[in-house]
């Protein structure tokens, strides 16, 4: 009975403590792994070239079938006279050049956003919002975020859940029928 | 502290307590509900890069450019090409389905060969061709050497098969029967007029559509659609039921499909009496006469149905417009008589020809290969007839039997008949990249690549309103171990050694291209060549021994009976005689269209009275070929003494979505021989309805 006394209830609150901190600190670690992704790409660098002024539009823009170009394909890095050739001497730029425009292989990127294929989202409906209201802003970046993806549903702890797909949809008076995403 | 079970359990209590404050349980239970979407076996979008490849379809619907929408150069889509001027933009429901069917388990995947007990075995190219030239070597030059059934009207592909075919010895080269055949008999064989009738729609006003559905099946659906959605023209529809041409029109007349021929020469009745005549006809005069003399007002209504101020209000909208046109045709897009199409000839050349709007005299195709056939001679041969004669023995059988892109077994009336018609030819070779009624009751075949996958034509398809020509690349490779028949035929014709001159069917085709001064490259971009061609119509005639003998016939009483009009209708979205529904179109049907496995027959109310019938009834349609099972549905959109089926239905073979669905229609329809024209047709067939 001694023994009992002494015991009490701590192991139960040990036991929570416990469940606490791998919940809380060290589970959000282990669902996501940390990837980096294929080509380092540096945003800032680009946005500010001596000779040539480039903008957002240039590389992510609307087609004109409304469909949106989310990363530029090889024939447009490759076009315009930008990486046809090596311009400056990096490892990045020489592992694009060489392991992927001169060789025609799309270039592997992770998207930050991925929806699943049952939902239809269309760019042109919400072009009024600004891009990093839902997207990582990372248009004067040096370097990539790392890209964690869900070790169980594969996809980018980024990518937008449906819970907030339907709150924005009721703050700004769109409809949350299923069709509307789901068709 | 030392950790005893006492204190190992207190622990796990905790941690299972204390988890339900942590994430891990819903965020597994969330994780693990998305991860059930990405199931290796659940398909998923490919991802790269998006773009769109033109091609041409053909799948036995009129032909008309499509772009077929691709990622990574896999097609994942088709839609309508804005540049192609039978496409306008617009696609039907069946060539939407084109990217899913070529993925179609009923696909063939290699060529086969049927053994004695039936069953089909893989077979190599090589030896097809080895067995194919034993079997034709002993018999080249004899006129019942091969025979030839192609499915495809428009293709050059026909130039290679039928030079194969002739240059065999044989002239037994066919197309299965259709309104444009019809339609041609009676322009060239009982008017003597010459070229191919062009629908002018670009240049109408009003479009007077009778019987032919022209915003669902008929003729250039896509282009008719997007013209009429563009308000180029106003529609009238007449005809026995509300199809979708109707439902569109600004107006619609419910006329029974008997009663389409005697509508029109009743229209012709008012038109002549407004004083218009056409003086450089032969022998006009006797068909004023006889118009006059059996279609006026009171005439015209006991055989039209239709009141007199009725039928006076449509002539007066037809000679208050510029430049009306007439469009005849049947709700199946088959097995019309001859009688109906004259009556409309007529009344389009009474009211407009040759000028803006109306009919057109189209030209023929150029030929490449100069030996071979004309498209307009090989467009003579009428095949039930044929198959009539092979069956019954009064001509001989042909050793071999060659069938492209057609499905006999399926489409004609009597099957018994064409079944006992391939009983009696040794060897029949199917070349369909599907598994369809006719391929599986061949002995050998030959799949040639689905329609994305090859190289094709298409030269004034039906409905058209000018001269035009389309080709096409092939968009992704074929996924089957085929070959495009055309050149297949070539190599097993200079092993024969029967020298055709042209080295594959790619080059016959850019060769066409040139002799229409049509630009190669811009055509397999998708775009179609047109130009305003138009041939000399020759010295028509509107009376002549045969015609009055056509419009006695049709003018004689009709037997009293207590039967009922059959009107088989055919709607894109059930397919084509050569191509069956797809899963995709599955979607379009309504429940009731397939409840208990039947086929839905639709009557009014008033023939439901006489015929004691209620709605859900389970019935057989009966006649002396057989019988049909379907559902009857009340609606009031069929004209009295009518049933109106579906086609499309009754499959055997196809895939699991389209075998064993309902029951076919066509099985029987009873053909008759009609006089003076000596076409053969099964329109307007009587059934009887039997309750099951």
């Amino acid at each position: 009975m001694a023994k009992k006394k002494k015991d009490g209830i701590l192991p139960f609150v040990l036991g929570v403590i416990a469940i606490l901190i791998l919940g809380w600190w060290i589970f959000p670690h282990i669902i996501f792994s940390e990837q980096e992704q294929p080509v380092h790409f540096n945003h800032d660098q680009h946005m500010n070239l001596e000779e040539q002024e480039l903008k957002c539009r240039d590389c992510h823009f609307f087609r004109n079938d409304g469909t949106f170009n989310g990363r530029p394909d090889n024939e447009l890095c490759a076009g315009s006279g930008c990486h046809d050739e090596m311009q400056t001497e990096t490892a990045a730029e020489s592992k694009l050049v060489n392991q992927y425009l001169e060789k025609n292989r799309t270039i592997p990127w992770k998207s930050y956003q991925k929806q699943p294929d049952n939902v239809y989202f269309s760019h042109i409906y919400h072009k009024k919002f600004d891009c990093s209201s839902c997207h990582l802003d990372l248009g004067y970046s040096e370097k990539l975020p790392s890209y964690h993806e869900n070790r169980i549903t594969g996809y980018s702890k980024q990518t937008m859940k449906m819970h907030e797909c339907e709150r924005c949809h009721a703050q700004e008076g769109a409809s949350n029928a299923c069709f509307i995403c789901h068709k | 502290m030392a950790l005893d079970r006492r204190g190992f359990l207190k622990f796990a209590a905790g941690g299972i307590a204390g988890s339900l404050f942590t994430p891990i349980p819903w965020k597994m239970i969330d994780d693990v509900s998305i991860w059930t979407q990405n199931w290796s076996w659940i398909p998923n979008n490919p991802e790269g890069k998006l773009s769109s490849k033109p091609s041409l379809v053909k799948l036995g619907s009129s032909e008309y450019g499509i772009l077929i929408q691709t990622v990574n150069g896999q097609p994942i889509t088709a839609s309508g090409n804005p540049n192609h001027g039978l496409s306008l933009g617009g696609i039907d429901p069946l060539a939407a389905s084109s990217v899913q069917l070529a993925y179609s388990p009923s696909r063939i995947k290699q060529p086969l060969q049927k053994d004695s007990s039936g069953k089909f075995n893989p077979i190599s190219w090589n030896d097809a061709t080895k067995l194919l030239q034993e079997k034709l070597e002993p018999v080249k030059g004899r006129q019942d050497s091969v025979s030839f059934i192609s499915g495809d009207e428009t293709s050059s592909a026909n130039e290679i098969m039928a030079a194969f075919t002739y240059k065999m010895g044989s002239e037994n080269y066919y197309f299965p029967p259709s309104d444009e055949q019809s339609q041609l008999t009676v322009w060239h064989s009982l008017m003597k007029g010459s070229g191919n009738i062009g629908y002018d729609l670009e240049d109408s006003d009003l479009v007077l559509a009778m019987g032919a559905n022209i915003l669902d099946s008929w003729g250039t659906v896509t282009r008719n659609q997007r013209l009429f959605g563009q308000d180029k023209y106003r529609l009238i529809y007449t005809g026995p039921t509300q199809t979708n041409t109707a439902v569109g029109a600004n107006k619609f007349l419910p006329v029974q499909s008997e009663a389409q021929g005697h509508l029109a020469l009743a229209l012709a009745y008012y038109v002549m009496q407004s004083g218009i005549t056409i003086q450089n006809i032969k022998r006009f005069r006797e068909f004023y006469n006889f118009v006059t003399q059996n279609y006026d007002p009171r005439q015209s209504k006991q055989k039209t149905g239709l009141s007199e101020d009725t039928v006076y209000g449509l002539a007066k909208e037809l000679l208050s417009a510029q430049n009306p046109l007439i469009i005849m045709g049947s709700l199946k897009g088959e097995g019309e008589s001859g009688f109906p199409f004259y009556a409309a000839l007529c009344l389009n050349l009474l009211l407009k020809f040759g000028n803006k709007g109306g009919i057109k005299n189209l030209p023929a195709p150029p030929q490449v290969l100069q030996d071979s056939p004309s498209l307009q001679e090989l467009k003579k041969g009428n095949l039930y007839p044929y198959i009539q004669d092979v069956a019954n023995e009064n001509k001989n059988a042909p050793e071999i039997l060659f069938i492209y892109e057609a499905n006999p077994i399926y489409s004609l009336p009597n099957p018994a008949l064409t079944r006992k018609f391939f009983d009696k030819i040794p060897l029949k070779v199917s070349f369909s990249p599907f598994m369809d009624e006719t391929a599986a009751e061949s002995d050998l075949i030959l799949p040639t690549p689905y329609f994305l996958e090859r190289y094709d034509d298409s030269f004034t398809p039906f409905g058209s309103g000018k001269t035009n020509y389309s080709a096409a690349n092939p968009v992704q490779a074929p996924l089957t171990n085929s070959r495009n028949t055309p050149d297949f035929l070539l190599d097993l014709a200079s092993k024969l050694r029967l020298n055709i001159n042209i080295g594959s069917y790619k080059s016959l085709l850019q060769k066409k291209a040139d002799l229409l001064n049509a630009d190669w490259d811009s055509l397999i971009k998708g775009n179609m060549w047109t130009k305003d061609q138009f041939e000399d119509s020759g010295e028509i005639q509107f009376w002549n021994k045969n015609i009055e003998q056509m419009l006695v016939h049709a003018n004689s009483p009709a037997s009293n009976d207590n039967k009922l009009y059959l009107v088989p209708e055919n709607k894109l979205k059930t397919g084509t005689d050569t191509t069956a529904f797809t899963p995709f179109l599955l979607k379009t049907f309504h429940d009731e269209e397939f409840e208990d496995n039947l086929i839905y027959a639709r009557i009014n109310g008033k023939t439901a009275r006489k015929n004691n019938l209620r709605d859900k009834d389970r019935i057989h349609l009966v006649t002396p070929r057989g019988r049909c099972k379907a559902r009857i549905i009340l609606e009031e959109d069929v004209i009295t003494d009518a049933i109106v089926v579906p086609t499309g239905f009754g499959h055997t073979s196809w895939d699991k979505f389209s075998r064993n669905v309902g029951d076919n229609v066509n099985k029987i329809m009873l053909v008759k021989k009609e006089k003076g024209s000596g076409l053969i047709h099964w329109n307007n067939t009587k059934v009887e309805i039997e309750k099951i």
